[in-house]
């Protein structure tokens, strides 16, 4: 059979089977991939209708790329600029290899253009996607840098690694069976811990405070770096995340002087269950060393993960002495994981790299948080 | 076997849309007909000729490993340094 493509906006009529292809990259799970859907494309601030990209084989769906609203803000004086960000990235796998991504996304980029955008990031690509995406002319500004803590859970780990290896027993590496409670549960220690108050002045919570959190944003001030908005909307929307459950570390009282935002994937979503700093601000770095040592310690993680790359000069060091180590090496040779930038005309010149007064492709103008992408 | 014969047949072995009338010279990244997954085994394919990781990040994918032709020359110039 001649295998022709039709690629085509999306449209609401689309959304099973979306939510159907999606089922090889966020969850098996049909009903919480259409709530993920949902909240990520529809219910999203900065974009009210769902810029994706669908590949068609007479009426099967067999391919899709989605483009999610995002909102940034940047130099000094302080500019805000719409800049999309690229991501679910689905080809089924018997359309594979066939120059699907290429046709989806020339339809994509030239859509795109239409509308005015002239820019668009990829923040949490993996290794095959940013593979893919070099080859089509986008850019790494620079590698995030993971590390990680891991305490405790050695004997499951080496269990889970010998298992791997073994004919048959493979499949059954990734049951719960092989999991410790703290890598099955990872919370349930930081929520025993969050009914006590666990150092005089750090409260341990399982809700957002969209409005004292956006507070302290502002009250920080920005030094120009390329950030997402962090305003009371975006707060209020980012922790709806069906697919992430999220916890939170606050310092101070009705007006904070720090927070720490801690997340870790719902059970049904397919992704590894570590528990991931996501956000971290405060007014004094003391503060900052605060809110980590009781992240670290209040919740004795089997694997606490951050990204290195960005964080403010005094968290690296104070991290790296915790025991903190650099993680997914086989991903770090490869400079991933990465920001991904690229102009949207396909026939970029040096200017088109700029955004406001700021280079996309220096990650120095980068303050980069995983809350920024779908990795937090 | 030599290392172009043996990149030819790997490139081979993966199915691809190959045009009709195709070459040492002919592109295959810039044409689209190397996918993501494609390139992703053509990176572990080099990795294991020059004994070392390639961070795909750090060069021009799309131009640097275009063709057999340019694909050999990447090989050769990074088991030289």
């Amino acid at each position: 059979m001649r295998n022709t493509y039709e690629i085509v906006s999306y449209h609401s009529a689309h959304k099973r089977q979306v939510a159907k292809l999606q089922s090889y990259l966020w969850t098996q799970d049909a009903s919480l991939a259409a709530r993920y859907f949902e909240w990520k494309y529809e219910e999203n601030p900065y974009l009210q209708t769902p810029l994706i990209y669908l590949a068609f084989q007479g009426r099967e769906l067999v391919g899709m790329r989605g483009f999610y609203g995002a909102q940034w803000e940047l130099g000094r004086p302080r500019e805000v600029y719409s800049v999309l960000v690229a991501d679910d990235l689905v080809i089924s796998p018997r359309h594979r290899d066939r120059g699907l991504v290429t046709l989806i996304m020339k339809a994509a980029f030239e859509d795109l253009a239409k509308r005015g955008y002239r820019h668009v990031f990829n923040l949490s690509g993996g290794r095959v996607t940013v593979m893919g995406s070099l080859a089509m002319g986008w850019k790494s500004a620079g590698a995030l840098e993971p590390i990680d803590l891991r305490s405790g859970t050695t004997f499951h780990r080496r269990l889970r690694e010998f298992l791997t290896q073994k004919r048959f027993f493979w499949r059954y590496a990734g049951s719960p069976l092989f999991h410790s409670t703290a890598e099955r549960e990872p919370f349930a220690r930081f929520d025993r811990m969050s009914r006590l108050r666990a150092n005089g002045s750090i409260l341990l919570a399982c809700e957002p405070r969209p409005d004292a959190m956006s507070e302290l944003v502002v009250r920080l001030g920005h030094d120009g770096r390329i950030r997402h908005i962090r305003d009371r909307e975006f707060f209020a929307w980012r922790f709806r995340n069906p697919l992430g459950i999220y916890r939170f570390l606050y310092l101070g009282d009705s007006q904070l002087d720090g927070y720490l935002v801690l997340k870790c994937a719902h059970p049904g979503a397919l992704e590894p269950n570590k528990v991931k700093i996501v956000d971290l601000e405060a007014t004094q770095p003391v503060q900052r060393t605060e809110l980590l040592e009781v992240a670290i310690k209040s919740g004795r993680f089997a694997e606490l993960f951050a990204w290195g790359a960005t964080l403010p000069v005094d968290t690296g060091p104070y991290l790296s002495a915790n025991g903190f180590r650099p993680a997914d090496l086989e991903s770090r040779a490869h400079g991933c994981p990465c920001v991904l930038v690229r102009p949207v005309s396909p026939k970029s010149v040096d200017s088109d790299w700029v955004l406001g007064d700021r280079r996309l492709t220096d990650l120095a103008n980068w303050d980069m948080r995983m809350l920024y992408t779908m990795a937090g | 076997m030599s290392i172009g014969d043996d990149l030819t047949k790997l490139i081979e072995s993966w199915n691809l849309r190959m045009p009709d009338k195709w070459d040492d010279n002919s592109s295959l990244v810039r044409s689209g007909i190397l996918d993501s997954l494609a390139l992703y085994q053509l990176i572990l394919w080099i990795e294991k000729q020059i004994g070392k990781p390639v961070d795909p990040t750090q060069f021009d994918l799309a131009n640097e490993l275009d063709s057999i032709t340019d694909i050999l020359l990447f090989v050769e110039k990074n088991r030289a340094s």
